[in-house]
């Protein structure tokens, strides 16, 4: 009875964190797009680029990411005046306005058409320079101005208005060049007219393509096609952007879902994979995992400390549901792309958060230790918002470069050196527990500081294991695509790094140079020597693995040293000074 | 003496020395990973992993990849030698072992055998030479004399700088600049004779970035009975200048080291896909005719497959702004199959000892 309400609980929970769509977004939501060289939901591409433009999806209005962009597509003038764009540095507006001078702040379309000139000179010297010569000032404006026109791409992408209406234009400029075709003379005023429609209609900046019977065109493309032959499929899209306009949800259902059928008729496998995408946008399954793992380290606390004596039993169920949810996750990704399920940062994030839960979920399972859980799931929770920051950064589902095009190799190379990464992070993690316990609580017992240094043993065992595997493969896959089995990469040094530190520390204590307390210190360090492989060495910006770094990144980077350091140093205070050693004296 | 000696093989099969070693080359690979950022990947790996010692100035100040690696594996055979007996529980371990000292053989082979090499074709045209990027020779070509076949003569830069003598001429460099670019003259020049008449080398400071590269320039001085001559040759110039012994003609000029092969390619077409409605590469194909006596082998290179004939192996590489150029990277490495056999054995080896491990090991 309990588990069921406990069930229920979650479920509630889950619901909240999921981004439930409106009958409008339903129905608009799941339009096919291609863009960036993939078929895609229009609620992912209108996420995607929210997040590069505001930083962030939640609106100042509270509407979906889905509305406001179908809204900028359809109606002229919507959310100009809204607070949307991302400034990041306090110098660029600061002359109008005092309140500008922070750091992060969000400013309104509007306020950019009359003040984006002062900024002009920052953007024109940045945009001759690359990335790492730019002054923060030149970045921040240059990132300005491309948020700037972002928004200004999106009114474009659709069609152009017409007494407001988009319909309205292509009937118009259909009615003028049917009275052309009649008398045709070249300097009639309808004639005239004429042109300054087509005029405005070929001036119209859109790139976005969309699904056209068997094409992906562009809706002017479409429009100017002189055989005219979507015609009715391009009347679709605009009764849609009509009765959209007008909020008649009878309609905009009516044409979405012809929209649909149409889509579906061309191609049933990408019908069915853009669904998969919309439904897996709504789930939102790592933001559910990453707050159940949450509850569970909280629920580990009462468990722990309230003696609550169903809790062990129901925080396995959690853990149930949120690999359940975690899986979910990793699969959808992996059939939208047709890929292995790392193929970038933040997909190796979640892919470590995912191994550090299966195993911890197999070992809590076993021997119901509640030290297993809290301690599995507060790295698999760490490892989650690693990964949601790295995700604001744009659209995480992306087609590869030529040069990584190969699903052998990424599934192999990449995947066991993630698995390898989570592994040495969860002896690290066990070290760093060892520590945390034995110096500030009297939990350490002698029975616990013995499991866990054959934990860590193990662990970094395994670890060498796929490290070294990983790093090979690697290499093959280098020698089949370079010629050259190693060349000292930045990321190839990383990994051959780990396999180094693993390895000193195993002759340390195979060579029995190591006590517990210094097998706990060498390991913590290893965190930072996987850290620094997996994220640090993309930071240097050379070689071919260098692929994404924002500044914010080494800023937490260097955090994460420091408490990492700051650990060792704890250990090394003399162990009689441990609490849970002090009381062996009494 | 043998007591001696004894304590010797002990310290150098010793545990404290495979720590000493294992630590040494997590600090130098730290290092070059930060120097690679000054001084680009090429250049720092030749000063920290290609070389016995690191040096600052004139003084060694780390030990360099090649000292680490021949260390390691005299620590690993004496270690073998002396503490190790065959026992089943140490079979991973031996493989692991075995499969490094083999590694490091072969990476030390690369080291020294290896060549890398690039060869760019036009489509519809053949090649039968490859070039070393960044190594530059001076040739004269005796295209007259002979009517089959064009005589070359070859001389490094090295050479140039002692000077050289070529039919009773002695030519020796004046001047020299690693990188360097020309540029037109404002005035004619009348010390210089062809291309140094009208145009002058600029010295650049050397480059380290991974998108550029060093092209030489110098100045030669001709010296024919009392007759002195001057000309300037540059790296990346196309023009072959001529030189008029007792009649004679020859042409000269500087370029980028060739090696001619024993077969040649065609290129039939280059192809690029991009994934539609973006300029993201999917895929880039080289379609070629390989050349060789037994007769033409059609092949197809592309993205993670190179074709590997005769001892080289060519990869795509790369393609020109108007996609009509297919470059191609080119390695002749002997022992390119090394590090396959000696990562099976360590990764087989490794997965025993982890087996091992985990039964022992209970927590």
């Amino acid at each position: 009875m309990k588990r069921i309400l406990f069930a229920l609980f979650i479920f509630l929970f889950s619901i909240k964190l999921m981004h439930i769509p409106s009958q409008f977004d339903f129905s608009v939501g799941r339009l096919p797009v291609l863009h960036d060289g993939r078929v895609k939901p229009i609620d992912s591409l209108a996420r995607h680029e929210l997040l590069l433009i505001q930083g962030r999806l939640g609106l100042p209005d509270k509407s979906s990411p889905t509305s406001w962009y179908f809204n900028m597509l359809t109606r002229p003038g919507y959310s100009a005046s809204d607070s949307i764009i991302l400034v990041e540095h306090p110098k660029l507006f600061d002359s109008i306005d005092r309140r500008y001078l922070k750091q992060k702040y969000r400013i309104s379309e509007i306020f950019l058409d009359d003040n984006l000139e002062l900024v002009f000179p920052f953007i024109q010297s940045a945009s001759k320079l690359d990335k790492e010569e730019r002054t923060p000032i030149q970045q921040a404006s240059y990132i300005l101005s491309q948020r700037y026109s972002m928004v200004k791409d999106i009114r474009q992408q659709f069609f152009p208005y017409y007494d407001k209406s988009q319909l309205a234009f292509w009937n118009e400029m259909i009615a003028l060049s049917q009275s052309l075709n009649d008398k045709n003379p070249q300097d009639s005023p309808e004639f005239i007219r004429f042109l300054e429609f087509y005029d405005e209609l070929v001036n119209y900046n859109s790139t976005l393509l969309f699904v056209f019977d068997d094409q992906w065109r562009t809706l002017t493309e479409t429009a100017l096609d002189p055989m005219q032959q979507q015609r009715n499929i391009l009347s679709n899209y605009l009764l849609l952007s009509d009765s959209f306009q007008k909020s008649d949800l009878n309609n905009v259902k009516f044409y979405s879902y012809k929209l649909l059928q149409s889509f579906k008729a061309f191609s049933l496998s990408d019908y069915l994979i853009v669904h998969l995408e919309y439904f897996f946008n709504i789930i939102n399954p790592f933001i559910v995992s990453l707050f159940i793992y949450f509850l569970i380290v909280l629920m580990v606390f009462f468990a722990r400390f309230f003696n609550f004596a169903s809790f062990p039993t129901l925080i396995k169920d959690a853990w149930l549901i949120s690999l359940i949810f975690h899986t979910f996750g990793l699969v959808a990704r992996s059939i939208i792309l047709a890929r292995p399920p790392v193929i970038n940062l933040y997909s190796s994030a979640i892919f470590i958060a995912y191994v550090v839960s299966l195993i911890g979920y197999a070992m809590y399972a076993k021997n119901r230790q509640l030290f297993y859980a809290g301690y599995t799931s507060v790295l698999s929770l760490l490892t989650l918002i690693v990964a949601y920051h790295l995700s604001l950064s744009g659209d995480t589902l992306v087609v590869m470069q030529a040069v990584l095009n190969s699903n052998f190799w990424l599934s192999t190379h990449v995947v066991s050196m993630t698995i390898g990464y989570a592994i040495i992070l969860m002896a690290g993690f066990f070290a760093i527990s060892y520590i945390l316990m034995g110096t500030m609580t009297r939990l350490l017992t002698s029975d616990f500081e013995n499991r866990l240094s054959k934990l860590v043993y193990i662990f970094l065992m395994i670890s060498l294991f796929f490290n070294f595997l990983g790093t090979v493969l690697g290499g093959i896959w280098a020698d089949q695509s370079w010629g050259r089995f190693w060349g000292w990469d930045p990321k190839e040094n990383g990994a051959i790094m780990i396999v180094l530190w693993i390895a000193i520390i195993l002759h340390m204590k195979w060579g029995k140079l190591l006590s517990n307390r210094w097998l706990m210190i060498l390991t913590v360090f290893s965190n930072i020597v996987t850290v620094w492989s997996w994220k640090g060495t993309n930071m240097l910006g050379i070689g071919l693995h260098s692929y994404g770094f924002t500044e914010k990144t080494f800023y937490w980077l260097m955090i994460f040293f420091v408490t990492q350091i700051a650990i060792m140093v704890l250990a090394m205070i003399p162990k009689h000074l441990w609490l849970s050693f002090s009381n062996n004296d009494n | 003496m043998a007591k001696y000696l004894k304590q010797w093989v002990r310290a150098f099969g010793g545990i404290y020395l495979t720590v000493f070693l294992l630590a040494s080359l997590f600090l130098l690979v730290l290092f070059a990973t930060f120097a690679q950022v000054d001084f680009g990947i090429y250049e720092a790996n030749q000063r920290y992993f290609s070389s016995w010692f690191v040096w600052m100035d004139s003084i060694p100040i780390f030990l360099g990849g090649y000292s680490i690696g021949l260390l390691l594996v005299v620590n690993l055979i004496l270690s073998h030698a002396t503490k190790f007996k065959f026992k089943f529980n140490y079979l991973g371990i031996f493989l692991i072992h075995f499969g490094l000292i083999l590694l490091i053989f072969g990476s030390g082979v690369t080291s020294f055998f290896g060549q890398e090499m690039q060869i760019d074709i036009k489509e519809k045209s053949t090649k039968s030479y490859v070039i070393f990027p960044t190594l530059f020779e001076f040739v004269i070509i005796d295209q007259f004399s002979n009517t089959t076949k064009d005589l070359l003569y070859v001389y490094s830069i090295d050479q140039l700088k002692k000077g050289v003598s070529f039919k009773g001429i002695e030519i020796k460099l004046t001047r020299y600049y690693e990188n360097a670019i020309i540029n037109q003259r404002g005035i004619e020049s009348l010390k210089y004779s062809q291309l140094g008449q009208f145009y002058k080398l600029i010295s650049l400071p050397k480059t380290y970035k991974m998108d550029e590269r060093n092209v030489p320039g110098f100045e030669l001085s001709l010296t024919n009975n009392s007759r002195l001559d001057y000309f300037i040759f540059w790296g990346g110039s196309s023009i072959y200048q001529e030189l008029n012994i007792d009649g004679q003609k020859y042409l000269f000029k500087l370029r980028p080291k060739r090696k001619y092969l024993p077969f040649s390619l065609y290129l039939k077409d280059f192809v690029k896909t991009d994934y539609q409605g973006t300029d993201t590469p999917q895929q880039f194909i080289s379609y070629i005719n390989l050349n060789t006596y037994e007769g033409e082998i059609p092949y197809k290179i592309e993205m993670n497959h190179p074709l590997r004939y005769n001892g080289y192996t060519f990869f795509q590489s790369s393609f020109t702004e108007d996609e009509t150029t297919s470059v191609f990277q080119v390695v002749k490495n002997p022992s390119w199959q090394i590090p396959y056999l000696s990562s099976l054995l360590i990764v087989i080896g490794l997965f025993i000892q982890m087996i091992i491990s985990m039964k022992r090991t209970k927590p």
